[in-house]
């Protein structure tokens, strides 16, 4: 049996390392650096979704708790007008609103049997009063009641 | 190493601690053939090597701020692989094999399919001599012959004495040696 002289073994072992390993030498900075780009686009992703969501929630805070721009206080009630003055014209707007009849049906009045008719009625009245540039408008609910004599005879 | 190599090493991991990536980058290139052989020569895969010199190196670059002496870091850095192959070995992961050893045969695109035979036959040899010597032996002699380190490089690394390490290289060299005899019709 022949052995491999030195140089031989040498040789031999100088390439089977170099054959085996060499082509993975590559892969350690290339592994490194597809991490840094897979961290880098996960950073640019949750920075982006981070400024979505603190966007969002300023916009809901913005909109929930009012307009930067201050109301200008309103005048007093005893300053505004409720009725119109005597330099007022004629009302502007008449309107009234009126219900069906309902019956109510037989009733006593004074021991006179009646029949009973009820109605409702929104009253709104609107004025302008030039002087004072002031516009009043009143509501008033009414009801109606009719009674009816019923012959007995 | 020389002195103007070890400043260069210690400025590359402090400007890579600083965060310049290409700085680790640098320090990966001047250390993949030791951690690569030192791999080998624990799991004896070199596909497996690749693999835990590239999880090494993701760990190497979230921990530089725990290695104290920035002029060692090949040999943290091979301490870091070294722990992640016993940790590998742990696993028992299913056996790999080079994928000329897993096609049996002699591809039909190869001109000389007798030459590469005797390739893969030798490979085979060499793989199996290796595997009879201990793990300490093995990475020695990866070392040397891979990356042509010197007696003294390789027992920093290792944590043995140039004198350690050349009887190991001895020994090794000669165990091999017995095993890959040949038998020559003369």
């Amino acid at each position: 049996m022949k052995q491999r002289s030195d140089e031989e073994l040498d040789a031999l072992l100088g390439e089977h390392f170099r054959e085996s390993l060499e082509p993975h030498r590559a892969r350690v900075v290339d592994g490194f650096v597809r991490h840094l780009h897979r961290r880098r686009v996960w950073r640019i992703g949750l920075a982006t979704a981070a400024a979505a969501v603190l966007t969002i929630t300023a916009l809901v805070a913005l909109e929930r708790f009012g307009a930067v721009q201050p109301r200008q206080l309103p005048r007093s009630i005893a300053s505004l007008p409720t009725s119109p003055s005597e330099e007022a014209v004629s009302p502007i707007m008449h309107q009234a609103s009126w219900s069906r009849f309902q019956d109510d049906g037989m009733r006593l009045v004074d021991d006179v049997p009646v029949r009973q008719f009820r109605r409702q009625v929104v009253e709104e009245i609107q004025w302008y009063d030039p002087a004072s540039s002031a516009t009043v408008r009143t509501t008033v609910p009414r009801q109606q009641i009719i009674l009816i004599g019923v012959r007995t005879d | 190493m020389t002195c103007a190599d070890q400043l260069a090493v210690e400025e590359l991991v402090h400007r890579a601690r600083r965060g310049e990536a290409s700085s680790f980058e640098e320090l990966l290139r001047r250390h993949e053939r030791l951690a690569l052989g030192i791999a080998y020569g624990v799991l004896q895969d070199s596909q497996l090597a690749g693999d835990v010199v590239q999880d090494a190196a993701l760990k190497a670059w979230q921990k530089l701020g725990a290695l104290s002496q920035p002029a060692s870091f090949g040999s943290w850095f091979c301490g870091i692989v070294r722990n992640l192959c016993v940790d590998q070995r742990r696993r028992k992961a299913a056996p790999t094999c080079d994928i000329v050893y897993a096609a049996g045969r002699p591809d039909a695109k190869v001109l000389d399919p007798a030459g590469e035979l005797d390739r893969t036959e030798t490979r085979r040899q060499i793989d199996r001599a290796l595997a009879s010597l201990d793990e300490t032996t093995r990475c020695v002699v990866v070392l040397r012959y891979y990356d042509n380190l010197s007696s003294r490089e390789i027992g920093e690394v290792m944590g043995l004495s140039p004198a350690a390490v050349d009887m190991r290289l001895m020994r090794g060299r000669a165990a091999l040696k017995e095993k890959l005899s040949l038998e020559v019709c003369e």
